[in-house]
């Protein structure tokens, strides 16, 4: 006993850490300061000075989208115009670099007619005096906006780990005419498409991530009660899938066994089932009488649902297990919490929470409940938030007036996790709302 | 009863036997703490850890320009060499000898100058006399401003350490951007010099991941300079002793 305690006494002596240990395991709030400079234009042409343009325009907007880097304006470049097609690491002056605090900056050029062109693009590290990326675009001046957002796309993957979603749709319900249609559009609010024609009433759209096509209901004009419907927006074909005898309320793709919850009426009021491709029943999961669930979302991991049910009388937010069990209430506060969505990355739910003024906000909060976040404020109604498939970005619906919106319609935003950065991307004359970010 | 059986003869053996054992007993053990106190001076003194030396600035797939004598202040990320030994005094007299110097000669001695520029900007912390200080706890004495393995611990035990040390952890951490899930660890270390400037940077262990390592390097030289300790005695023990940032994602 002794020997282990005298042992013990001298290991405890020789173990003292001679270094100043630190862990780091998340991520920070300071921006990293990104330099984008004009393209050399090697074809002394307006229309593809005005691609280069576009081009570097459209990487500003994407990246600065993303809230994290720091942009540093074009002025602000030091780097001598002559310098401009020097694209080789060994040879660029990297000091000029680093005295505009860039800690990262694209380079590139351009080459060709307005017909066939191509985009030489690098982003380049400050500190390891590297190129990081090297790419090359070609394809004609209306492709120009793709190119920059696959260049963006990487800039994103090579910096913070995980690409970037600028080349993912938004698909949504819009009003163009007194009926509500499935429409789709890109990220940031460009190509923006009405796909469906039923001349009725569309509704909740959700993707299907393994063949990049749409979920959505609609009111069939028969029953007048809305059905299951599929899109795909390669063929722009959309197609029936369920009758059921009551309606068809929202929908949520399953990750892990491809299924579709939804909540179905055909036993008088709202419950939550399992779909699986063709419409068939798979699974019960709520089984309440009088009490209406509805809204689910499924966790990333696909072991849990969120959902929305007035069990307690209001509306509020409840998960449970994906085979129903263990039900439990997340939102205490307030009388009106719907459209939960579960973050891709797990960590957050985002929802739309009446105010005492009878407005909606939009907040987030943790997967247990705690940790509310208030998103919007004193912006009229702020509803259906989306995830962007990174987690990174929320679109929501909102019908602030604004010179940009002065009907006071409807109109698509998107925004930071935080509240940060809240940008319209839609300017019709029309509401839209339920938008759903396309997943990948 | 029994007892009283026993002849005193054998008692007094008994007693012998075990008054032996203890005094060996003692003995053991007190060779035991003597070794271990000789270990730890020779460790001090001798098979002390290296100072680090910033041989690899980055990942190793990374190459990077060799410095060219061109350069009049070095890059802040060259990598610093430190001094190793004072240059021997025949060399010294060879070099006051008044020669032609060849081409190359002179760019040798320019590139010797730049050297000796650089490790005049960093304080080599072997230079520093030993503190002068009086020790009223029972713990060794100072030798070559050194500390005790005892001092180290006192050190990084107080609370004045762990709020410097969770400064530095909030300052790193704000600047550190890494958004992809999964697993990633990457330890570098780095030393400060007096004006908390980063120095002597150097991945440890890679990720195996290039992006990740490359955040991680961005993160720790743009916190540069760090905020220095306002304890004089920390601030002394941060200087001399080496920063170990361990770099975490996990699922």
């Amino acid at each position: 006993m002794k020997h282990i305690i005298s042992i013990l006494l001298v290991l405890m002596a020789t173990s003292a850490n001679a270094k100043i240990y630190i862990n780091i395991n998340e991520s920070g709030t300071k921006k990293l300061p990104l330099a984008i400079s004009p393209l050399l234009v090697k074809t002394n042409d307006s229309m593809m000075r005005k691609a280069e343009a576009d081009f570097v325009a459209t990487v500003k907007k994407d990246l600065d989208l993303m809230g994290v880097f720091d942009l540093i304006p074009e002025r602000s470049i030091l780097e001598p115009i002559g310098q401009r097609g020097q694209l080789s690491a060994t040879k660029i002056d990297f000091n000029t670099w680093k005295m505009i605090d860039a800690s990262v900056f694209t380079k590139g050029s351009i080459e060709g007619n307005p017909n066939k062109l191509s985009i030489e693009a690098y982003l380049y590290d400050t500190l390891s005096q590297k190129e990081i990326v090297a790419k090359k675009y070609s394809g004609g001046v209306d492709q120009i906006q793709k190119m920059a957002h696959a260049f963006s796309n990487t800039i994103v993957e090579s910096l913070l780990g995980e690409k970037g979603v600028f080349d993912t749709r938004i698909a949504f319900i819009c009003m163009p005419r007194k009926n509500k249609e499935l429409c789709l559009m890109d990220f940031n609010g460009d190509n923006y498409d009405v796909a469906t024609n039923h001349n009725t009433i569309a509704l909740s759209p959700t993707w299907n991530p393994t063949n990049n096509s749409l979920y959505y209901t609609a009111f069939d004009k028969k029953t007048d009660k809305p059905q299951l419907y599929s899109y795909d927006p390669q063929q722009r074909f959309s197609k029936k899938i369920s009758d059921f005898p009551g309606m068809t309320i929202g929908l949520s793709f399953d990750p892990v066994q491809k299924l579709l919850a939804t909540s179905l009426t055909q036993d008088g009021n709202a419950e939550i089932y399992l779909l699986n491709n063709y419409g068939g029943i798979v699974k019960r999961l709520t089984e309440n009488k009088n009490i209406i669930d509805v809204s689910a979302s499924f966790s990333p991991d696909g072991k849990e649902v969120v959902f929305v049910s007035d069990r307690e009388r209001t509306s509020q937010i409840y998960k449970m297990n994906r085979d129903g069990s263990q039900v439990k209430r997340l939102s205490f506060k307030g009388r009106n919490n719907t459209s939960p969505a579960w973050s891709p990355k797990g960590d957050k739910i985002a929802f739309a929470g009446m105010d005492t003024d009878g407005q909606f906000d939009i907040f987030t909060m943790n997967t247990d409940g705690s940790g509310m976040t208030r998103l919007t404020y004193d912006t009229r109604n702020n509803e259906d938030p989306t995830w962007s498939p990174d987690g990174n970005l929320l679109a929501f619906v909102s019908n602030r007036k604004s010179k940009d919106n002065p009907s006071g319609k409807y109109q698509i935003f998107i925004m930071r996790p935080d509240g940060s950065r809240q940008t319209q991307i839609t300017f019709d004359n029309y509401d839209h709302t339920m938008p759903s970010w396309e997943s990948k | 009863m029994l007892q009283n059986k026993i002849s005193e003869p054998e008692a007094q053996a008994k007693t012998a036997t075990f008054e032996r054992s203890l005094v060996y007993s003692g003995l053991f053990h007190a060779a035991l703490v003597l070794m271990v106190l000789g270990f730890n001076k020779f460790n001090v003194s001798i098979f002390k850890k290296p100072p680090m030396q910033a041989t690899v600035m980055w990942a190793q797939s990374v190459k990077r320009p060799k410095p060219t004598i061109k350069d009049k202040l070095p890059p802040p990320l060259v990598p610093i060499k430190k001094a190793e030994e004072a240059p021997k005094k025949d060399e010294i007299n060879v070099k006051k000898e008044p020669e032609v110097k060849t081409k190359e000669e002179s760019a040798k001695d320019r590139m010797k100058k730049a050297l000796e520029a650089m490790k005049s900007k960093v304080v080599p912390e072997d230079d520093r006399p030993a503190p002068k200080e009086d020790n009223f706890a029972s713990a060794e004495e100072n030798k070559e401003g050194m500390f005790s393995d005892t001092e180290v611990m006192a050190i990084q035990n107080s609370s004045e350490f762990g709020a410097y040390q969770a400064l530095v952890k909030q300052t790193v951490n704000d600047n550190f951007i890494w958004y992809k899930t999964g697993n990633f660890s990457t330890i570098v270390h780095m030393k400060i010099d007096p004006q908390g400037n980063v120095t002597n940077v150097k991945i440890e262990k890679s990720s195996g991941d290039f992006g990740f390592d490359q955040a991680v390097l961005r993160a720790v030289q743009r916190s540069s300079p760090l905020p220095l300790p306002t304890t004089e005695k920390i601030l002394k023990y941060v200087l001399h002793d080496y920063f170990e940032f361990e770099f975490e994602r996990k699922n």
